[in-house]
């Protein structure tokens, strides 16, 4: 009886467990994704302050730069999302023991289409940036993007110190 | 039996080449085939005529010039056949040769100079440096949920620099308070608490 039980209760948790870790991990996947969106959002945010001193934007140039990168972001952002969308099913197609290759074929298609979407507001963003910025400001701008991405690194950097400083310290 | 074999036969009996059992099959033919017997007799005729003609002495040295001379024929035939040759025919070769060259040439071109299209670059994309700062954060959420608060105090000390804290519309900005989690907006009150505290205490001082 005792051990019909333990094998009862063993199982009990063996079903648990496959039902409830999947779905944890589906909610963590979706928190981190939120999170990278986040991040990319201030990124952005930040790049803006930056290159309207860096690139000494005229008021006139500051009113179109900054609708078209955030609409361009925001539009980007959807596809992001859409490409984590079709990952993660993909991830899921292959964790099948034999992945139906059409269905596969179709998650391939839509994500090279996404991709060409996100190819398409790139060259939507340099056309504009040519249109809005004078030769100097556009090489100003390529500059500042090198200078800007060293700087969030170090930014990256002072954020893994304060964690260290922050975890306990060993006895 | 056909005639014409017999004819062959014929010849091969006087070369002395045709079997005993040949030669008799022949001997029966004749006897049947009148025109085959007179092409016999006629054959004989020549044979015996040619070997009443006198055989004539020839010197070596008209060997020589017979040679040399039939050498000189030959090689003026064949250039005179060479310059007879159509002139299409010889424009068909040159055509398949220009043809052929033109083809490695453009073989060539494509080859050395016509690159493969590679999808275009934008040079004011900052997608790539932004997929290698994601790839040094990795997954992991609590890193990436500091440097967040890293960024947005760059923002902070971005805005305090350009001046616009003073401006009325800064804490209005959408850009500073947009999206900002429960966390973030309790270090940046946490923060001006601070400050005001820096500040009260300065003044009592």
């Amino acid at each position: 009886m005792k051990a019909k039980s333990i094998v009862a209760l063993s199982l009990g948790l063996i079903i648990f467990s496959s039902v409830v870790f999947p779905a944890v991990q589906e909610q963590e996947n979706e928190l981190q994704e939120r999170l990278r969106l986040r991040t990319r959002e201030n990124i952005v945010t930040l790049m803006l302050l930056r290159m309207t001193r860096f690139l000494e934007l005229t008021e006139d140039q500051t009113a179109k730069v900054y609708p078209l990168v955030t609409r361009v972001e925001k539009e980007k952002m959807e596809i992001n999302l859409k490409i984590a969308g079709q990952m993660q099913e993909l991830r899921m197609m292959l964790k099948e023991g034999e992945p139906d290759p059409e269905a596969l074929q179709v998650r391939i298609q839509a994500l090279k289409e996404l991709r060409k979407g996100l190819g398409s507001k790139d060259a939507e963003v340099e056309a504009q940036l040519e249109e809005i910025l004078t030769v100097v400001q556009q090489a100003k701008y390529l500059v500042f993007m090198n200078v800007f991405f060293r700087e969030l690194r170090e930014n990256l950097e002072r954020a893994r110190n304060i964690r260290g400083k922050a975890a306990p310290k060993k006895k | 039996m056909r005639c014409k074999t017999i004819e062959k036969w014929l010849s091969d009996r006087i070369d002395g080449e045709l079997s005993e059992r040949k030669i008799k099959s022949l001997q029966a033919h004749l006897e049947r085939c009148p025109s085959c017997r007179s092409y016999a007799a006629a054959l004989e005729k020549i044979q015996d005529e040619a070997r009443s003609i006198e055989r004539l002495e020839v010197s070596p040295s008209f060997w020589e010039e017979f040679t040399s001379r039939l050498r000189s024929d030959l090689s003026s035939k064949k250039q005179e056949k060479r310059l007879e040759r159509p002139l299409v025919k010889r424009w068909r070769w040159a055509g398949a040769s220009a043809a052929l060259t033109l083809l490695i040439v453009v073989g060539l071109y494509f080859l050395l100079f016509f690159e493969k299209p590679v999808p275009e670059m934008y040079v004011f994309s900052y997608e790539d440096s932004l997929a290698q700062i994601y790839r040094e954060i990795g997954r992991d959420p609590e890193l990436e949920t500091l440097f967040n608060l890293v960024v947005l105090a760059s923002i902070g000390e971005s805005l305090e620099g350009a001046g616009w804290q003073d401006s009325a519309g800064f804490q209005e900005s959408s850009l500073l308070w947009e999206n900002l989690s429960e966390e973030e907006l309790k270090l940046i009150e946490s923060e001006i608490k601070k400050e005001e505290k820096i500040e009260e205490e300065s003044h009592e001082g």
